[in-house]
């Protein structure tokens, strides 16, 4: 099996590559697009597949109160710290796809009380955004917040705690909505589903992991950091035979991860799942094989995924009328790089939360609601409360303007964001009865207009979607 | 909280609300006038809301079909019995509230804190129908002598569940639960709206707050949220010279012919906010409080807007039956604790003698007892931090206040002579505060204590009702 691409359009505008750094990572100036715009749209998803591993940080440290941050321990620190990644990085598609696989292995510190393993956890998605998942699956399943958050901890051979088993196969590798084999066009099928009994011999399978509380609140960095530790000749560890999807053998917990890797409906509700994060609509058929056969032909890498994501047609569909709800934190973060902005205060990490988004705190384990779920009149209000802090109490003068220059001076402030052409035309009407009303304008009311104008685009119902 | 290094107890504060997702919907104003039959979304737009309520178990529920049930309630007179609980988040220091003033305990007491001892002769008498030589309140609960002199009050000095472990979280939940189980899934109240509650009126249980109280997770039957209508503005900062013209720009905005479920979801969410915004804008603020009751009606803390709010919400009779508010500050005083509770308790005990007579003059009080708790008690001997403060300890003081209390002090004194004390130097712990519960579920409400609490027969009822 050989990997297979989709073709990128041969007519590229910059609405392309707009699209594609909002989809791909989130968003940016006028010199991000220009970057990718000069080396062409293959070139640009090629850049993106292939991160730096020098200089990946741009820009100016994250502060509050000019001190630097402390993820560690202060409230709302861990937030910033990503949030800092996320406006820096020049590897954009290695920190979309971080947050991608954050809501797919959704883990919570709320269950797992210790912001040093969600770090951890943080570096190690990171690590494997576009990398092996194969690899992924046995670390996570390991991980110490992850075995916190799902009970490997306290899973025994006496009383194996079935939370991990259920979650690894329902939600992040094997998927149980019958609806799939329609939508993957009977890649996935419903005959192929997991039993109750497989979670539980996989419970069985997973035990003897442990995890030392005195390590992790006295050991050295690297204890506390992770202080688990197995052994399958623990008493912990259910060492006798299990029949997991229909194998039988004295399996292990990475015996566990393979099983499932290898499990039919695994590539391609892995591939039907990742797809989603990048499109409103769901995989065409070409497109769930190509994604499928790069998968498993690849042995089981993300980056041969996301080429036929990032390259597919469906990407340059409705360039003129964006459909993807942005997450809370893809607003604020592009919020932040399109107007060269950079951490400087705490007030993202309660603005997020009253967004519905807060990172390293997923509602449950099964992520957030993505699309319109992150949208309703409360999280809208906070949208607007982010936009109002994004641009600062008060723009600097733009001097006289006509109220088209005003408009286009706005849209140009923010990046170039995709305007509808009614939105824009309304944008005018404002410019224009805010001058007709307060005529003539002084320094005040330049700004006034001004900034009213980029709230609107920034969160109008425009700003919203890309 | 940055004295205090619970920083555990901060971060688990804010996240509350995100560990359950409700539906926020507004509260019309109808609903109060017991009418609403037939009320449309339309028809609420036009008539105005109070405010938001933010419904929990109730998503298959339609508006109306909850407003209805609600009216409904209100067009029946209710002389239904009603628990309202208070929280003293952060652990009170009972020690300082109510101060045992004579004997064995007063020396022990003065030796013992030789920080934040306060002077007998500057405290305030028990007196009234209940007098008691043996305590005396802080000079600053001016409010909680009134009541108790009215003989409307009964205290537990000591009362907390056994052994005692001092975290703020896993109190906070034991208390909340009911029982202890430091990640329960319904709280005490919650699980009686689930027994003895309706399924259609979400303001049988009511938060008044920023997050649903723990106590009123429920299973089945809906409760909510109510917030104030401060929030739902659209302003912007530096936009004060024509804000109106902004939102209205930002109303036409979402007005077209969305192009996609994700356009849709956005229009729907900034229109209706909007709608909720500027229908708000044109009332009255219904939640300042009374005068001639105690209120400070000049500047009313938040704590004393929510109380006014609640007993006019009772009196409208909606068809609350349990209701949660958390005290405006915390109570967690590591340091310089003197001055800081005295303010807390001028604040706390003057709304709840408002709230009081505010019940007695609308004709309401003898149906509601109001409970004052706080997660725990905290240590006997002081510390010299910031001139005297007291970490985290056992046995805390809690009150029920009504015209159907039965006044005095309701549980046992353990003593604070070094014999008396745990091995800690902690009080001991004479009451389980799931004794407070039983009694008055059985002898307030009326209804059997074993529906709602574990084990409930070996925690002995407190002669807390009349």
């Amino acid at each position: 099996m050989t990997l297979q691409y989709p073709k990128v359009p041969s007519v590229q505008t910059r609405p392309h590559f707009k699209r594609l750094l909002w989809r791909a990572g989130f968003f940016g100036n006028r010199a991000h697009l220009d970057h990718y715009v000069n080396k062409g749209l293959g070139h640009a998803v090629q850049e993106l597949l292939a991160p730096f591993r020098t200089n990946v940080l741009v820009g100016p440290t994250p502060k509050v109160n000019n001190q630097p941050i402390a993820p560690l321990d202060e409230w709302g620190h861990d937030c910033l710290w990503w949030l800092d990644r996320m406006v820096r990085s020049r590897n954009q598609l290695v920190e979309r796809m971080t947050l991608n696989l954050h809501d797919l292995f959704a883990t919570s510190n709320s269950g797992v009380g210790n912001t040093r393993h969600m770090l951890r956890q943080n570096r190690l998605l990171r690590s494997y955004s576009l990398g092996n998942f194969a690899t992924l699956l046995q670390e996570i399943t390991h991980d110490p917040a992850m075995l916190l958050w799902l009970n490997g901890a306290d899973s025994t051979s006496g009383e194996p705690n079935e939370n991990y088993a259920r979650e690894v196969m329902e939600l992040f590798c094997l998927g149980n909505d019958p609806g799939l084999e329609d939508a993957t066009y009977g890649l996935w099928t419903n005959a192929n589903m997991y039993t109750q009994t497989d979670i539980h011999e996989a419970a069985r399978a997973l035990t003897g992991w442990r995890y030392d509380w005195n390590k992790a609140a006295n050991g050295t960095l690297a204890e506390r950091e992770n202080p688990t530790y197995y052994s399958t000749a623990s008493w912990a560890h259910d060492a006798g035979q299990k029949t997991i999807f229909g194998h039988t053998g004295n399996y292990n917990w990475q015996d566990v991860c393979s099983l499932v890797i290898h499990h039919p409906n695994h590539a391609p509700y892995l591939c039907y799942s990742l797809w989603n994060y990048f499109h409103a609509v769901p995989p065409p058929e070409d497109a769930m094989q190509m994604m499928v056969n790069n998968y498993k032909a690849s042995g089981h890498l993300l980056g041969p995924v996301l080429g036929v994501i990032l390259r597919h047609h469906k990407m340059w569909e409705n360039l003129d009328a964006p459909d993807l709800v942005k997450p809370p934190i893809v607003f604020v973060a592009s919020g932040l790089r399109a107007q060269d902005k950079f951490i400087t205060q705490i007030s993202w990490s309660w603005i997020l939360e009253g967004m519905g988004q807060v990172p390293f705190y997923p509602p449950n384990v099964s992520g957030w609601k993505q699309g319109p779920g992150f949208l309703n009149t409360n999280t809208v209000r906070a949208y607007w409360t982010a936009a109002d802090n994004l641009l600062g109490y008060q723009p600097p003068d733009p001097g006289t303007q006509t109220p088209t220059q005003a408009v286009t001076g706005a849209i140009a402030a923010l990046g170039g964001p995709w305007v509808s052409l009614d939105s824009r035309t309304k944008l005018l009407t404002y410019a224009t009865t805010y001058e007709t009303r307060h005529a003539p304008l002084d320094l005040h009311d330049r700004t006034e207009r001004q900034k009213a104008l980029q709230g609107l685009l920034m969160a109008g119902p425009d700003g919203l979607l890309h | 909280m940055s004295d205090c290094g619970c920083n555990d107890w901060m971060t688990s504060h804010r996240r509350t609300m995100l560990r359950r997702q409700g539906e926020r919907v507004p509260l019309p104003r109808a609903v109060l006038e017991g009418a609403t039959a037939g009320l449309s979304r339309r028809d609420f737009l036009r008539n105005g809301a109070i405010g938001f309520v933010t419904v929990y178990g109730a998503q298959a529920l339609s508006w109306s079909s909850i407003w209805e049930a609600a009216a409904a309630s209100a067009a029946t007179p209710s002389t239904d019995p009603i628990i309202v609980s208070i929280f003293l988040d952060g652990g009170n220091d009972g020690l300082n509230t109510l101060v045992p003033i004579t004997g064995a305990n007063y020396a022990a007491y003065q030796t013992k804190r030789p920080h934040i001892k306060l002077d007998p002769a500057a405290c305030l008498s028990l007196g009234g129908p209940a007098a008691s030589p043996d305590f005396a309140w802080n000079p600053a609960a001016t409010g909680f002598k009134q009541l108790y002199d009215a003989g409307k009050m009964a205290v537990m000095p000591a009362v907390d569940y056994q052994p005692p472990d001092l975290s703020h979280f896993h109190s906070r939940a034991f208390w909340q639960a009911g029982e202890l189980d430091p990640d329960p899934t319904t709280g005490w109240l919650g699980r009686w709206i689930d027994q003895n509650g309706v399924a259609d009126n979400p303001l049988q249980a009511l938060s008044v707050d920023w997050s649903l109280d723990g106590s009123l997770k429920s299973d089945d039957n809906p409760v909510a949220v109510l917030t104030s209508v401060d929030d739902a503005q659209f302003s912007m900062g530096n936009v004060w010279a024509d804000p109106s013209l902004m939102v209205g720009t930002l109303d036409s905005l979402s007005q077209r012919t969305a192009a996609s479920p994700g356009m849709e979801a956005a229009d729907h969410a900034v229109g209706g906010a909007v709608s909720i915004a500027n229908t708000l804008s044109g009332l009255p603020d219904v939640t300042l409080p009374p005068s001639g009751r105690g209120y400070d009606t000049t500047d009313p803390s938040w704590f004393e807007r929510r109380l006014s709010m609640l007993a006019w919400l009772i009196s409208s009779g909606v068809g609350i039956r349990v209701a949660c508010m958390s005290f405006d500050d915390g109570w967690d005083f590591h340091d310089s604790q003197k001055t800081r509770q005295g303010d807390n308790l001028t604040k706390l005990s003057r709304g709840l003698a408002a709230f009081q007579a505010d019940l007695e003059a609308r004709g309401i009080a003898d149906r509601v007892i109001t409970l004052v708790w706080s997660e725990f008690g905290r240590r006997v001997e002081d510390n010299d931090s910031g001139g005297g403060g007291t970490d985290h300890g056992a046995g805390g003081l809690a009150m029920a206040i009504g015209t159907g209390v039965n006044p005095g002090i309701a549980s046992e004194f353990p003593g604070i002579r070094d014999q008396d004390l745990d091995q800690w130097g902690n009080l001991k712990v004479p009451a389980d505060y799931r004794q407070i519960y039983t009694s008055l579920l059985e002898d307030w409400m009326g209804t059997d204590p074993a529906d709602v609490i574990p084990n409930a027969s070996s925690f002995a009822k407190l002669p807390l009702v009349a």
